[in-house]
């Protein structure tokens, strides 16, 4: 599948060679992830396309399409959007902050016109292109540990308390997480990742008691011991495990899971779709499932490994880290082992903006591959 | 890492190593300047730290999806959290069992014609009260209609076809008996928790055996609980009692065969029943039971040997206890002998009996026979005893001939009970034994010659004394009579009356012998024509007792002896000992 690195000049800009270097492998892996999703939301309803699965899918074949559009884009134009595209995002959290559009006690929507956007989504992109874009001019000592590591500080740490303020702990949790994946693999010394780990879990518990809100603390509290509030707080984790737990080996089989076909299961199209899934499918089919994820996130981090350019390395790797974590926190959400944060399943889960950020990295992740011979001089008139 | 003390474990010391190792990798690329490998090598190790964690999700998954206790199974165990066991009694006959029923939900949202909605729901379920639709109907959102929909009720409503009608199954505990034995087997309520009765005394059994598929099976025999209730209630009917208490038990295990509480409720629908009806005076309420304690006065002047069955006491005139005057109902105005204080109910000779073995003897063998305590089973109504503030010589007396002091029915059958099973004191149950079972909490409380002069005493009561219409042919019936006066405003009230008897039977054998203890109690019987005026225990509790004796004795296995010696010569015995123990100030 992979042509020779030597090639006639101009040959590899061509569209037809462009495509063929697309990783299709990794496109089939994410369509069916998506199908499984279809599927789930189909059973969900009561063997319905609606309300779900059918725009599931209609947006899965949308984003799919764009992914393709984006991963023809090259490098150097990606190279170049980094910085605007995450000075948008951050003019439009800012945005949201002042005049956002609330819904459910969180202000995170921007109204235009008649869509609604989540700024702190298209963020995550734009914080994984940012980092990649300074690292890229960086050099490896630098990376490693100097005080211009300040720069990738702020630059996570401006989103990650305009989101957290929203309050969408879920998502600050993972720009702050992805963020620190990419500065580590950039090359930060592992001392200062330490230091920053002990600081961070030191600084937990008064996070808990001083910044949390109290739907947040009551979340955390009913993680640590689900069975003292069963209709309350616990409800979710309790309900998801039931859901787990009922599924056994092999499931119920489809479309038979009570837990989510009678509703005791909350947020069972989005957030807890996993759930609903292991009840109907079981432990063979959560395990096949984790396979699909797996495959994809090992696939992306071997296409960031290849690429010959340091941006296209870290991007790659910086989107595949957003993904996995996503899959990370959900999953562990489900199975009981993190507390109740809004983090969705990726392609899994009923919801639009997630899957355009989900397809737009990927979109990212296929760019990287298809242009991994790219060089990209640092600094102004790389692209010309 | 300088955060690692030098005392660290091999493992620590080996995993700090791994750690340097990495770093030195890192550090490798630095020096050769190559940061496109360092990065590889990093994003090769964030890799691995994914694997790691997918990994601990796959094993925490699995734990969830195969080992949890969390809706456990696929199908088969599949219970819900109220699910409770089958309760069976003695020989496995059906009490208390929980079926599928189904909740009715309407969600007005899906709903197309409201009239037709309504009025189908109303001539399918006319049990459904018409404001709590008209509620759900203009509610918003999807709403808990009605529960308990049986199959048919399910099928009538399903059948109509109306858009935003739906079903859920739901757990319900039916109890096909009815009123029959409602206050021994209790209620749970719609969540699954046992309220009153065993279901509630055996809650956390019940709950557990739902979980392995067992029944629980009670001491309860319907038979004699059918034989008893009847008897009770036709007994409550003819003497026009406000409440009745029957108990069976037997006594060389502490097994309660029947038990009955008139008036009675249905336990499946315990809230449709006046709320007296809900008390179960067996165990909740407390009585001063008169002259039946006064098998507990003479078991302790026997065994404490303050007195042989030939000792004899002075029953020549009232006994003065300061201000206080005893009377006996039959005065004697002479001296009698043990026995004969029994026989005739002699209320001066048991409180001489009392005074003459002293307080601290009374007190130690009441304690024993359990009177000073809630009646030991695990009924959770089990009510505490009233016992006088301080014993002294004037409470003594009182209590030896049973006022002074308040006990439950449960109480007496347990104590009664004890002395009857060769002097070995069981705690009560309503749980079937097995064979050979270590009864928890047994103790001697008498001894065996003890215990065979009371099965005498008890005897000869029914043969000669107040106890003779509980003479069951050829069942060695034993028993003792007792009619307190009620205590009312401005002292006790001499027309309102507690009767009871304490039967045992048979009272021949061995003295560890098979035996069944029958307490009739009733609370404020009226006199009727036929009993001459009279509303003593001999004239209504003792006839009870003995048409249950009568009835039961097959069922318990109990044959009926040719004539005995002491055989009465027949006809209609007026009893003569009968006896309203009297207090006078």
């Amino acid at each position: 599948m992979t042509s020779s690195a030597l090639t006639r000049p101009g040959q590899r800009e061509r569209l037809s060679s462009k495509l063929f270097e697309v990783d299709w492998r990794l496109a089939l892996l994410l369509c069916m992830i998506a199908g499984v999703g279809a599927l789930m939301l189909y059973s969900i309803a009561n063997s319905s396309w609606e309300p779900w699965a059918d725009k599931h899918l209609i947006r899965f074949g949308v984003c799919l399409a764009l992914m393709l559009v984006l991963s023809m884009v090259d490098l150097r134009v990606w190279f170049l959007a980094a910085y605007p595209v995450y000075v948008i995002g951050f003019v439009l959290l800012i945005a949201v902050a002042v005049f956002g559009h609330s819904a459910l006690g969180a202000t995170r929507w921007l109204k235009l016109g008649p869509m609604q956007i989540q700024p702190s989504e298209l963020m995550k992109i734009g914080v994984v292109l940012a980092l990649a874009r300074f690292y890229h001019g960086v050099s490896a000592n630098d990376a490693r540990l100097s005080w211009k590591l300040l720069i990738p500080a702020a630059l996570i740490g401006a989103p990650v308390l305009l989101v957290a303020r929203q309050p969408d702990l879920g998502t600050a949790i993972l720009i702050a997480l992805t963020g620190a994946v990419v500065m580590f693999m950039a090359g930060l010394s592992s001392r200062v990742l330490a230091v920053g780990a002990i600081g961070a879990i030191a600084g937990i518990p008064p996070f808990i008691l001083f910044v949390l809100k109290d739907y947040q603390r009551n979340r955390i509290l009913s993680f640590l011991n689900p069975e003292a509030d069963p209709s309350g707080n616990g409800y979710h984790s309790l309900q998801s495990k039931i859901a787990l737990g009922s599924g056994g080996f092999l499931g119920k089989g489809y479309g038979l899971g009570s837990q989510s076909q009678l509703n005791f299961l909350p947020e069972k199209q989005t957030d807890f779709i996993f759930a609903t899934f292991g009840e109907e499918f079981g432990f063979v089919g959560c395990f096949g499932l984790l396979v699909l994820y797996a495959a994809v996130i090992a696939i992306s981090l071997r296409i960031a490994s290849i690429s010959h350019s340091h941006f296209g390395r870290l991007s790659a790797a910086g989107v595949t880290a957003t993904f996995a974590l996503y899959i990370l926190i959900n999953a562990a959400m489900v199975v009981g082992l993190a507390p109740v944060v809004g983090v969705p399943m990726p392609l899994l889960s009923y919801g639009g903006t997630v899957m355009v950020t989900v397809m737009i990295g990927f979109g990212l992740i296929m760019a990287v591959r298809v242009h991994r011979y790219a060089e990209i001089t640092s600094g102004r008139g790389a692209l010309l | 890492m300088s955060l690692v003390h030098h005392t660290s474990s091999g493992l620590w010391r080996r995993l700090i190593e791994g750690v340097w190792q990495v770093e030195h990798a890192f550090e490798r690329n630095k020096a050769k300047g190559r940061a496109a490998d360092d990065t590889r090598l990093r994003i090769f190790f964030v890799l691995s730290l994914f694997a790691l964690a997918f990994l601990l999700l796959a094993v925490e998954a699995t734990r969830s999806a195969l080992f949890s206790d969390a809706g456990k199974g696929s199908g088969a165990l599949d219970l819900p959290p109220e699910a409770r066991a089958d309760l069976v009694d003695r020989n496995g006959r059906l009490i208390a069992v929980d079926l599928v029923h189904y909740g009715l939900y309407l969600n007005p949202n899906e709903i197309w014609d409201r009239v037709e909605t309504r009025r189908g729901i109303r001539a399918a379920l006319p049990r459904l009260s018409a404001a709590r639709l008209e509620k759900a109907l203009a509610s918003g959102r999807r709403e808990y209609l009605i529960g308990g929909l049986t199959p048919q009720e399910r099928a009538a409503v399903h059948d109509l076809g109306l858009p935003g009608v739906q079903f859920e199954e739901e757990t319900r505990r039916v109890y096909p008996l009815g009123n029959s034995a409602s206050h021994l087997i209790g209620f749970s309520d719609t969540a699954g928790h046992g309220l009153a009765g065993s279901e509630r005394a055996l809650d956390p059994l019940i709950r557990n055996a739902a979980h392995t598929g067992a029944t629980v099976p009670l001491a309860l025999d319907l038979r004699i609980q059918g034989v008893l209730e009847e008897e009770l209630r036709k007994g409550r009917a003819e003497f026009s009692a406000d409440s009745a208490v029957g108990i069976v038990t037997d006594v060389r295990t502490g097994e309660i065969l029947a038990l009955s509480s008139q008036p009675d409720f249905d336990s499946a629908a315990p809230g449709a029943a006046p709320q007296p009806n809900l008390v179960n005076h067996a165990a909740a309420s407390v009585y001063e039971m008169g002259s039946t304690f006064k098998i507990f006065t003479l078991a302790m002047g026997l065994d404490s040997k303050a007195a042989t069955i030939n000792t004899m006491f002075d029953a020549n005139g009232p006994l003065h206890m300061g201000s206080r005057v005893i009377h006996d109902y039959h005065a004697e105005h002479k001296a009698i002998s043990l026995s004969d204080v029994f026989i005739l109910s002699s209320n001066i000779g048991t409180a001489r009996l009392a005074l003459k073995a002293g307080e601290a003897n009374l007190v130690n063998y009441f304690k024993r026979f359990g009177l000073l305590e809630p009646a030991k089973t695990e009924l959770a109504e089990a009510a505490r005893p009233i016992t006088p503030r301080d014993w002294n010589a004037s409470t003594v007396a009182s209590a030896s001939f049973g006022y002074a002091i308040s006990v439950s029915p449960l109480n007496v059958a347990a104590g009664v009970g004890a002395i009857m099973n060769g002097g070995v004191y069981h705690p009560l149950t309503v749980l079937k034994r097995k064979p050979g079972e270590k009864i928890e909490g047994s103790h001697r409380v008498v001894s065996e010659e003890t215990a065979r002069h009371m099965l005498d005493l008890m005897r000869l009561n029914v043969l000669k004394g107040s106890g003779g219409k509980a003479d069951a042919a050829g069942l060695r019936v034993g028993g003792k009579t007792g009619s307190a006066e009620k205590a009312g405003v401005g002292g006790y009230q001499r027309k309102k009356l507690v009767s009871s008897f304490a039967a045992v039977f048979p009272t021949d054998g061995p003295v560890d012998g098979p035996r069944y203890l029958v307490l009739i109690l009733m609370d404020e019987p009226k006199a009727t024509p036929k009993t001459f005026g009279f509303a003593t225990a001999g004239w209504n509790a003792t006839p009870v007792a003995g048409r249950v004796i009568d009835r039961i004795a097959p069922f318990v296995g109990v044959r009926r002896a040719p004539a005995t010696p002491f055989a009465p010569s027949g006809g209609d015995r007026v009893p003569v000992g009968d006896d309203v123990s009297g207090i006078e100030q």
